[in-house]
C-alpha cells in the first residue's frame, strides 16, 4: 500500500501539526534537522498500523492507496478507524508488529545481525537443510577425514631403515660366514707358526739361562762359604742382647744406691730395736688414754663443784641471807604439808564462790507446776474437740434430705406411713421399694455418727472452757487447731521453767556441803602453819611465801653437794700424779734424757713424733729387703744374657775359638767382643747378595733343566743352544713371528662370526623386525582405507548438500543475493552456510563473515536481506512503505549510488520508498544518482548545509586495445599472475581467455575481471556478453575449477612468513631465523622442515619442528605426492565439459603460463 | 610322474593379522610351518621333485632366518633323493643363488635371467629367474622355442597381464601359445584354479600372510596323466582367512550378531573339514550387508564380537579378524531416490553406482576421484599405495552412500 498523506495532530514529542505527502511513483527524501519530526513519522505509522504498544495518546490520520482504492486510517487515542473508499472497513492485513520493523529501517538496525536477520536466517536454514542435519553426518567418525598418519608413517619408514641396516649387516655376516673355512685354515697355520715361535723363544731363553747361571756361580765363589747359617737377623738380635745387658747394669747400680739409702734412714731414726720401740709406744698410748680420762673426770667434778657453789649462793640469796647471816633451814615435809593445806583451802573457797553465784541467778523463780497442768489439759481438750469434730451444716442437710426421700419412697410399702406422705411413684417402682429402704440406711447411719461426734466435741469444748484458758477465735477446726498449737508451745516453755526451779532446790544442798569443806581445809592450814612455827593468822596462805621456804631447803642441799665434789677432786689428783710418774719412766727408755711431759696433750705430741720415727725405720728396713732381692735377680739376668750372646756368635760361626782368626794379638776380651761384632756385621752386609745369587743359581739351574726338556724334540734348536748361537735363533724367530701374531686375531674373528651367526639364527631379528613392519603397513593400509571411505562419504554428502542447495535455494536468498550484488556492483556475493550469513569478495575469492566486513558492506548485506525479506512477508499481505532512516550515512559513493539505484528499482517494482535524512548531501546524492524522475524532496524544516557533498564515483577500469598481443594487453590491464593456491574466484578472466580480449574489455567495463565476479554477474543476469560467449567462458571456468586442484597435487603451497607466523609453532625467539631460512629455501616446505631437523636453526626444538610440520602439512605446504602429468590434467579438463582436446591443451598451457608468471 | 609345486613362501615373514591370543603362535602359523609341511608331504608322497616358483624368502638378503629354514628343508629333500628346482623371484634374487651354490641337489633355473631347461624323468622344467629386484621387460620376450617330444612345465615368477609392471610383466596369451604343458607362476598370492586344459596361473602363497590372503592356500601336486598335466592344491597352510558375508534383514535383531557369526563360522569350518582343508587357525573377515535399521547398533558391537567370537573346532582356532557393517535402511531405493531432499540425492547416487547406467556410474566416479585421490595422495600412504581404479572408487562410494543413507534416515527416527 502506498502512503498518500500522513497528518499528525497529536503525538508525544510533536508539538505542532505535521503533514507529509510522499510520492508514490518515485522515492521521497524527507529532510530536516534533528527533532524536526522525521523519526516521528515512523512512529506515527507504527502507531496507526499496529496500535499495540502505541504511545498514550495520538491523533493522526493517513491515506493509503491500494489496487485503486483509497484507504483512510484514523488513530485517535487508542481507537483506530479505517475506511475504504469512504466507507467503514476492517483494517488492512498489515504484517505483524515484529515484521513491520523490516519496513522501517534505521541505520542502527543494520550495524549487526538483529532479530529480523535471525528470523531470516532461521527461515533459510529450514529451507536449505531439507529437514536433515548434514553436518552431523559429515562429522561422524566414519566420514571425518582422519589426520594423515604421519607418526605411523615415520615408524614404518624407521622399520624399513632398520630392516635395510639389518639386512646389510646380515649380508656382510653371510659373506663372513662363507669365509669361515678360509679363516679356520689360516688359523691352523697361525697356530703352527705360534708353536714354532714359542720353541725358538724357549731356545733363546735357554741360551740366556746358561749364560746367566755361569755369571752367578762365579760371584758365589768370590763370596766364599759360611753364609748358609745366617738368616740376616743376627745383627738385630745381638744389638738387642747388648741393650738388655746395659739395662741390667744400670738397674744394679740403682738398687745398690737404694740399699745404702735405706740403711742411712734407719740410722737416722735412732731406733736400734724396732720391736721394743713399738712395744713401748703401745704402753704409752694406753697411759695417754688413762691420763685423758682422769683429766675429763677432773673437769667434770670441777664443774659440779662450781655449779653446787653457785646453787648454794643463789639459795642463800633467795633464802634471805644477808651479810653472811644463815637462816635456819625448815623441814622439807612440813613445807610440803603446808603447800597441800594451802591448795585445798583455795579450792574449797573457789567451789563455794561458784555455787553461790549460780544460786543467786535463780533465786527469784516460782514453781510453774499449776500453770503447766492447766495448759496441758487445755491442749488435750482442744485435740479431743478436733478429733470428734461434728459434721458440717451442709452434710447434715444432704443426709437429712436423702433420708427423708428414701423413707418417703419406701415406707408406704410397709403401710406405716400415711398416704399423703407417700410419693406418687409409677407402679413399676413398687418392686424397687425394698431396695430404696435399704439405701436409706446409709444417710441414717451418717446422721447417727454425726450426732455422736457432736456430743463428744461438745464435751471437749466444755472441758476446755472450764480451765479458764483463752479459747480459739472460732470453734471451727482451723481456729481450734491453731490455738491447740499455741497452747502446746506455751506448755513447752512451762516445762523448761519447772526444770530450772527444781535445780535451784538441789544447789542449796551443795552450798552447805562446800562450806563444810572450806572449814576443814582452813583447819588443816592452821595445823601446817603451826608445825612450821608460823602464826596462821599472820601467815599468808599464798604461793610466794611457801616458795621461799622451799628455797631455804634447796640451799641446804647445795651446800652438801659442793662438799662432795671437792672430796672427789682430791682423790682424782692423787691418781694423776701416779700416772705421770709411770709415763716418765717409759719415755726415759725411748727418748733418753728428755723431760717428761706435764700434760696429756704434751704426751700426745710426744707420741706422734715417736710413731713417725718408728714408721720411718720400718719403711727403711723394708727398702733394704727389696733392694737385696732385686740385686739378686739382676745378677741372674746378666748371666743369662751373656749365655744368649755367646750362643748367637756360636750360631753365626764365630765361636770363642775362632776369635783368633779375627783378633789382633794382645787385644782384650772386650776388644774381642767388639771385633766379633764387626765381623758379624760384615758378613751380614754381604748376606743379601749371597742369598740372591744363591736363589738365582737354583732358579737358573731349574730353568736350564726345563729348557733341555722342552727342546728335547727340537734337535736343531738344541744344537744352536749348545752353541750359544743367539743370532741364529733370533733369525729363525723373525721368520715365524708375523704368521703367529695373526692367531689371536683369527680366533677372535672366527668366534665373532660364529656368535653373530648363531645369534642371527636364534634371535631371528630380521623376522621380528619384518613382522613389525608388516603390522605397521597393515595399520597404514587400514588408515588409507578409512580415509578413502571418509573421503567418499564426505564427497557424497557435500555433493548432496550443494546440489540440494542449488536446486532449492530459496527465493528469499536469491532475492537477497541479487540485491547485494546490485548494491556492490557484483563485487560481492551473499553466502549462507545454514547458520550464518557471509559475503564473498569476488575479486579475491575470500569469504568474510559479517564481523569481518566493513560497516558499509555489512549495511548493504543486511539491507539486501531486509528487502528480500519484505517481499517474503508481504507476499499476501498489505505492506507499508519502505522507510530508510539515514541508513546510507556510512556508505562510500559507489555503493551509495548502488543503493539509490536499488531504491529506484524498488520503486519500479511497485514499492514506495521514503528516505529520511538530516544531511542535505543526501538530497543531492539522491537527486544525482537517481534516474528520472527525480525523487520528491520534503523539507520538514530548514537544515544547515555544513557537510557538503563530495562524492567522486570510481574511475572506470582501463580497457586496453584488443589489437595488442595478449601479454601486452595483460600488462596494460594490470592482470595479476595466477595464484594456483588462491580460491578459484580470484583467478583473473584473462588467464582463461587471452584469446577473447574484446569480451574481456566488455566485462571490464562492468568491472567484471575475475572468475568470481563473472559467476556473480551471471547469477544476476548482468553479463554484457552474448550467450555463446558466456557459455564459452562458463565452460572454461568449470575447467579451471577442475584444473586447480590437479595442479596443486605435487606442488607444495609456498611457505611464507605469514604461514610461519600463523602456525604458532615458532616463537619470537626463532621467528627471524626460521623466516630467513625459509626465504633462503624459496618457501619450499619439505626443504624447510628437513633443514630445521638438520639443526640449521640452533636450539629450535624437535617438538616445535613436528608442530610446524603438522601445520604446513595441513596447510598443503608439504605436498609430496607425485605431480599430475600434463596428459592427465588435460584428460581431466576434457571430462569436465564440452572442451575439445585442443581446447583443453590450450587452456592448460594458458593456465600454466599464468602460474609461471607468478615468478 | 609327481611333482610338488610351491608358490610364494616368503620364509622369514610372520603373519601379523592375528588376535592377541594367537600372536605367540605366529611362527607356528607362518611360512616356516607351511614349508616344513610341504617337505613332509613330498617325502610322504615320494614326489620326483619339488619345484619352487620364486619368493622363497621374504627378504632378499635374509641369509639366516628364512635361509636356514629353506636350507634344512632342501637338505631333507635332497637326502631323500628328491630334486629341488627353483626360480628366483623378486624377493630372493640374492639369497637363492647363494643357497643353490651352498646346497647340492638344489637347482636354480634361469640364473641371471637366462631361460634354462632341466630334464626330469618324464617332463622338462623350463625356468627363468629374476636377475635383479625389478625387471620391466617381459622374460617371455626371450622365451626359447619349446620343441621336442617331452612335455615342458614352465616355472616362472612375474606379473601376469600387467604390462607396466616392474616385476617381470607376463602376457597370458604368450604363455598359452608357448607350447608348454603348464605354466606354474609365482608373485601374486591369490592362487588361480589351474584347472584348464593347460594349467596356467599363480600357485599362490603357500600360507596366508595377510588377512587379505583369502581362501585356501597350499602347494600343488602336479601329475602327468595321459600326456596331460593335472594340478591339485594341497591345503597344508597352517593359517587361512575367509570372507564371510552375513545378510541382515529388517527382522533380524542386532543382539543376534554374535550367534549368527558363530553359526556361519561353524558352517564354514564344517565345509573345510569335509574338504580336508582345515588349517590350524582360521581368520574370518565378516561383512554384514542387507537392509536394516540396526546398522549403528551392529557397528557398536564390532569390538565386542572381535573379543568373543573366538573358538576352537576340530583343532582349528577360529577368530574374527575384521567386521565391516555395510547395511542400508530397509527402504526401497527407488522410493528414496524420488525424494527431493539430500536423502533422495544420495539414493540416486547409490543407484548410479550399483545400477546398469554405466555412464552415470563413471561420471560419479570421475567426479569423486579427485577427492578420494587427494585423501590418500599423501606421502604417508606411499607404502600401501594401490591403484585407485574405478571399481575401488565405486566400491568406496557405494559403501559410503549406504552408510550416509543409514545415518540420515536415522535422523528421521
Amino acid at each position: 500500500m502506498k502512503l498518500h498523506r500522513l497528518t499528525i495532530r497529536r503525538l508525544p514529542g510533536i508539538d505542532r501539526e505535521l503533514s507529509v505527502e510522499p510520492a508514490t511513483d518515485r522515492p521521497t527524501v524527507i529532510t530536516g534537522p534533528n527533532a524536526s519530526g522525521k523519526t516521528s513519522l515512523v512512529r506515527a505509522l507504527h502507531a496507526l498500523l499496529r496500535p499495540a504498544g502505541a504511545p498514550e495518546f495520538v491523533d493522526l490520520d493517513a491515506r493509503f492507496e491500494h489496487d485503486g482504492a483509497h484507504w483512510d486510517g484514523r488513530a485517535l487515542g487508542s481507537a483506530r478507524h479505517w475506511q475504504r473508499n469512504g466507507e467503514e472497513h476492517a483494517p488492512p492485513d498489515w504484517p505483524d508488529a515484529d515484521q513491520l520493523d523490516a519496513f522501517l529501517i534505521r541505520a542502527d538496525d543494520l550495524l549487526d545481525v538483529g532479530a529480523t536477520e535471525t528470523g531470516i536466517a532461521e527461515a533459510l536454514r529450514r529451507l536449505l537443510a531439507g529437514g536433515f542435519d548434514l553436518d552431523r553426518v559429515r562429522t561422524t567418525d566414519a566420514f571425518r577425514l582422519a589426520p594423515r598418519p604421519q607418526k605411523l608413517h615415520r615408524e614404518h619408514e624407521q622399520r624399513l631403515r632398520q630392516l635395510d641396516d639389518l639386512e646389510r649387516r646380515q649380508a656382510e655376516l653371510a659373506d663372513e660366514v662363507e669365509r669361515l673355512d678360509e679363516l679356520r685354515a689360516e688359523l691352523e697355520a697361525a697356530r703352527e707358526a705360534e708353536s714354532r715361535r714359542r720353541a725358538i723363544e724357549r731356545a733363546v731363553k735357554a741360551v740366556e739361562h746358561r749364560q746367566t747361571l755361569a755369571t752367578v756361580c762365579r760371584r758365589l765363589d768370590e763370596l766364599g762359604s759360611g753364609f748358609g747359617q745366617l738368616d740376616g737377623k743376627e745383627g738385630e738380635r745381638l744389638a738387642e742382647i747388648e741393650d738388655e745387658l746395659d739395662e741390667r747394669a744400670r738397674r744394679e747400680r740403682t738398687q745398690q744406691r737404694a740399699l745404702q739409702d735405706a740403711r742411712d734412714r734407719i740410722e737416722a731414726t735412732g731406733i736400734a730395736d724396732l720391736d721394743a720401740a713399738e712395744a713401748a709406744r703401745q704402753g704409752l698410748v694406753d697411759d695417754l688414754r688413762r691420763w685423758q680420762a682422769l683429766d675429763a673426770k677432773r673437769r667434770e667434778l670441777e664443774q659440779q663443784r662450781e655449779r653446787a657453789d653457785e646453787h648454794r649462793r643463789e639459795a642463800a640469796r633467795r633464802g634471805g641471807a644477808r651479810g653472811g647471816h644463815v637462816i635456819p633451814v625448815p623441814d622439807l615435809e612440813a613445807v610440803d604439808a603446808l603447800d597441800d593445806a594451802a591448795a585445798r583451802l583455795e579450792a574449797a573457797r573457789t567451789e563455794l564462790d561458784r555455787l553461790n553465784r549460780e544460786q543467786s541467778a535463780v533465786a527469784e523463780l516460782d514453781d510453774p507446776g499449776a500453770e503447766l497442768d492447766a495448759a496441758r489439759d487445755a491442749g488435750r481438750a482442744l485435740r479431743d474437740w478436733l478429733s470428734a469434730r461434728p459434721p458440717s451444716a451442709i452434710a447434715w442437710t444432704l443426709n437429712g434430705i436423702a433420708l427423708v426421700v428414701l423413707l418417703a419412697s419406701g415406707l408406704p410399702w410397709t403401710g406405716a406411713v400415711p398416704a399423703e406422705f407417700v410419693l406418687p411413684l409409677p407402679t413399676g417402682w413398687l418392686a424397687l421399694r425394698p431396695l430404696l429402704l435399704g439405701a436409706a440406711a446409709a444417710p441414717l447411719a451418717l446422721l447417727i455418727a454425726g450426732g455422736l461426734r457432736a456430743r463428744r466435741s461438745g464435751a471437749a469444748r466444755r472441758r476446755f472452757e472450764a480451765l479458764g484458758v483463752d479459747g480459739p477465735e472460732h470453734w471451727e477446726p482451723v481456729s481450734v487447731a491453731r490455738r491447740a498449737g499455741e497452747i502446746d508451745h506455751h506448755s513447752a516453755e512451762l516445762v523448761l521453767r519447772r526444770r530450772q526451779w527444781e535445780r535451784g532446790l538441789e544447789r542449796a544442798g551443795e552450798i552447805e556441803q562446800a562450806e563444810r569443806a572450806r572449814g576443814e581445809a582452813h583447819a588443816a592450814w592452821q595445823r601446817a602453819c603451826t608445825a612450821l612455827g608460823l602464826d596462821p593468822d599472820q601467815t599468808d596462805s599464798s604461793a610466794a611465801h611457801r616458795y621461799r621456804l622451799r628455797e631455804l631447803h634447796d640451799l641446804q642441799r647445795a651446800e652438801q653437794r659442793a662438799g662432795d665434789a671437792r672430796a672427789a677432786l682430791d682423790t682424782l689428783a692423787e691418781q694423776a700424779t701416779a700416772l705421770q710418774r709411770r709415763i716418765a719412766d717409759r719415755l726415759t727408755v725411748l727418748s733418753g734424757d728428755e723431760p717428761a711431759p706435764d700434760s696429756a696433750e704434751a704426751l700426745a705430741d710426744r707420741l706422734r713424733l715417736l710413731e713417725s720415727r718408728i714408721n720411718e725405720a720400718r719403711e727403711a728396713r723394708s727398702g733394704i729387703e727389696v733392694a737385696r732381692s732385686r740385686l739378686q735377680q739382676l745378677a741372674e739376668d746378666r748371666d743369662a744374657l751373656h749365655d744368649r750372646r755367646e750362643r748367637l756368635y756360636t750360631n753365626a760361626g764365630l765361636g770363642r775359638g775362632d776369635d783368633a782368626l779375627f783378633l789382633d794379638p794382645g787385644s782384650t776380651a772386650d776388644d774381642a767382643a767388639t771385633d766379633r761384632r764387626s765381623l758379624l756385621h760384615q758378613r751380614l752386609r754381604l748376606l743379601p747378595e749371597w742369598q740372591s745369587l744363591e736363589a738365582e743359581r737354583r732358579r737358573l739351574g731349574r730353568a736350564v733343566a726345563e729348557d733341555e726338556e722342552a727342546l728335547r724334540n727340537a734337535s736343531d734348536l738344541r744344537r744352536l743352544v749348545d752353541q750359544n748361537d743367539l743370532d741364529g735363533l733370533r733369525e729363525q724367530l723373525g721368520a715365524v713371528a708375523e704368521s703367529a701374531e695373526r692367531r689371536d686375531e683369527l680366533v677372535r674373528e672366527i668366534e665373532r662370526v660364529t656368535a653373530e651367526r648363531r645369534r642371527a639364527l636364534d634371535e631371528r631379528e630380521l623376522e621380528a623386525l619384518n613382522a613389525d613392519r608388516e603390522r605397521l603397513r597393515d595399520q597404514l593400509a587400514d588408515a588409507r582405507e578409512a580415509r578413502l571411505f571418509a573421503a567418499a562419504g564426505g564427497f557424497l554428502v557435500e555433493r548432496a548438500q550443494s546440489r540440494h542447495v542449488a536446486d532449492h535455494q530459496p527465493e528469499l536468498l536469491k532475492r537477497a543475493g541479487a540485491w547485494f550484488g546490485r548494491f556492490t556492483h557484483a563485487g560481492w556475493a551473499l553466502e549462507f552456510d545454514g547458520k550464518n550469513f557471509a559475503a564473498r569478495e569476488l575479486a579475491s575469492g575470500e569469504q568474510r563473515s559479517l564481523a569481518q566486513l566493513s560497516t558499509a558492506t555489512r549495511i548493504q548485506l543486511l539491507l539486501a536481506l531486509r528487502l528480500a525479506w519484505m517481499d517474503e512477508i508481504g507476499r499476501d499481505r498489505a505492506t507499508p512503505p519502505i522507510v530508510l532512516d539515514e541508513v546510507l550515512a556510512t556508505s562510500d559513493p559507489a555503493r551509495y549510488q548502488a543503493v539509490v539505484e536499488a531504491g529506484a528499482e524498488l520503486v519500479r517494482a511497485g514499492r514506495q520508498l521514503i528516505y529520511l535524512s538530516a544531511q542535505p548531501a543526501d538530497v543531492e546524492a539522491w537527486t544525482r544518482f537517481h534516474a528520472e524522475p527525480e525523487p520528491r524532496v520534503i523539507e520538514l524544516a530548514p537544515t544547515r548545509d555544513d557537510t557538503g557533498f563530495r562524492f567522486t564515483p570510481d574511475r572506470p577500469l582501463p580497457c586496453p586495445d584488443t589489437a595488442l598481443a595478449p601479454a601486452e594487453w595483460a600488462l596494460e590491464a594490470g592482470v595479476p599472475p595466477l595464484d594456483p593456491f588462491a580460491p578459484a574466484e580470484r583467478v583473473a578472466l584473462f588467464h582463461l581467455a587471452p584469446d577473447r580480449l574484446a569480451d574481456l574489455n566488455a566485462l571490464r567495463a562492468r568491472r567484471i575481471v575475475t572468475l568470481g565476479q563473472f559467476e556473480q554477474a551471471e547469477t544476476l543476469d548482468a553479463l554484457p556478453l552474448g550467450d555463446d560467449a558466456a557459455d564459452r567462458f562458463e565452460a572454461r571456468i568449470r575447467a579451471v575449477r577442475a584444473w586447480l586442484p590437479l595442479w596443486q597435487r605435487g606442488h607444495a603451497r609456498p611457505v611464507t612468513a605469514e604461514v610461519i607466523h600463523r602456525s604458532e609453532a615458532v616463537s619470537e625467539k626463532f621467528i627471524n631465523e626460521v623466516v630467513d631460512l625459509d626465504t633462503e629455501l624459496q618457501g619450499h616446505g619439505p626443504a624447510l622442515i628437513e633443514a630445521l631437523r638438520e639443526g640449521r636453526v640452533k636450539g629450535f626444538r624437535t617438538a616445535k619442528i613436528d608442530d610446524l610440520e603438522a601445520y604446513l602439512d595441513a596447510a598443503g605446504c608439504l605436498a609430496a605426492e607425485r605431480p599430475v602429468s600434463d596428459a592427465e590434467r588435460i584428460h581431466t579438463l576434457t571430462r569436465t565439459g564440452p572442451l575439445t582436446d585442443p581446447d583443453a591443451e590450450r587452456l592448460d598451457a594458458w593456465l600454466r603460463a599464468g602460474v609461471a608468471s607468478v615468478g | 610322474m609327481k611333482l610338488l609345486a610351491v608358490g610364494d613362501m616368503h620364509l622369514g615373514r610372520l603373519p601379523v593379522a592375528l588376535p592377541e591370543a594367537l600372536a605367540e603362535r605366529a611362527r607356528d602359523l607362518g611360512p616356516d610351518t607351511a614349508w616344513s609341511r610341504c617337505v613332509d608331504h613330498a617325502l610322504e608322497h615320494e614326489v620326483e621333485a619339488v619345484v619352487l616358483a620364486g619368493d622363497l624368502v621374504d627378504r632378499e638378503r635374509d641369509f639366516f632366518a628364512g635361509f636356514n629354514a629353506l636350507k634344512s628343508g632342501v637338505e631333507r629333500l635332497t637326502a631323500a633323493g628328491i630334486r629341488v628346482v627353483a626360480v628366483a623371484g623378486n624377493h630372493d634374487t640374492e639369497v637363492l643363488p647363494r643357497l643353490a651354490d651352498a646346497i647340492d641337489g638344489l637347482t636354480l633355473l634361469g640364473r641371471g635371467g637366462q631361460w634354462e631347461r632341466l630334464g626330469l624323468d618324464e617332463v622338462d622344467v623350463l625356468g627363468w629367474s629374476f636377475p635383479s629386484r625389478h625387471v620391466t621387460r617381459s622374460p617371455l620376450d626371450t622365451l626359447p622355442e619349446l620343441a621336442g617330444d617331452r612335455p615342458v612345465i614352465g616355472l616362472l615368477h612375474g606379473d601376469l597381464d600387467r604390462a607396466d609392471s616392474r616385476y617381470a610383466p607376463l602376457d597370458s596369451g604368450v604363455l598359452a601359445r608357448s607350447g608348454a604343458a603348464a605354466w606354474l607362476l609365482g608373485h601374486v598370492h591369490q592362487p588361480h584354479p589351474l584347472d584348464g586344459e593347460i594349467p596356467i596361473g599363480y600357485l599362490g602363497s603357500v600360507s596366508a600372510l595377510r588377512a587379505s590372503d583369502l581362501g585356501r592356500r597350499g602347494p600343488w601336486r602336479i601329475t602327468l596323466c595321459n600326456g596331460r598335466i593335472r594340478a591339485e592344491q594341497q591345503p597344508l597352510a597352517p593359517l587361512a582367512f575367509e570372507a564371510l558375508r552375513l545378510d541382515w534383514t529388517p527382522d533380524d535383531e542386532p543382539g543376534r550378531l554374535l550367534p549368527r557369526i558363530v553359526e556361519a563360522a561353524q558352517r564354514r569350518v564344517a565345509a573345510r573339514i569335509e574338504a580336508g582343508a582345515l588349517p590350524d587357525a582360521l581368520g574370518l573377515r565378516i561383512e554384514i550387508t542387507g537392509e536394516t535399521d540396526h546398522g549403528e547398533a551392529l557397528r557398536s558391537q564390532i569390538e565386542q564380537v572381535g573379543d568373543e567370537a573366538r573358538f576352537e573346532d576340530g583343532g582349528c582356532q577360529i577368530f574374527v579378524q575384521k567386521v565391516v557393517v555395510d547395511t542400508r535402511p530397509p527402504l526401497d531405493l527407488d522410493t528414496l531416490a524420488r525424494r527431493a531432499d539430500p536423502v533422495g540425492l544420495i539414493a540416486r547416487d547409490l543407484q548410479a553406482l550399483t545400477g546398469a547406467d554405466l555412464n552415470a556410474r563413471q561420471a560419479l566416479i570421475d567426479a569423486a576421484r579427485p577427492a578420494l585421490a587427494d585423501a590418500v595422495a599423501a606421502l604417508e600412504f606411499q607404502p600401501v599405495a594401490a591403484r585407485l581404479d574405478d571399481d575401488a572408487i565405486g566400491d568406496q562410494l557405494a559403501r559410503a552412500a549406504r552408510r550416509a543413507l543409514s545415518d540420515l534416515m536415522g535422523q528421521t527416527r
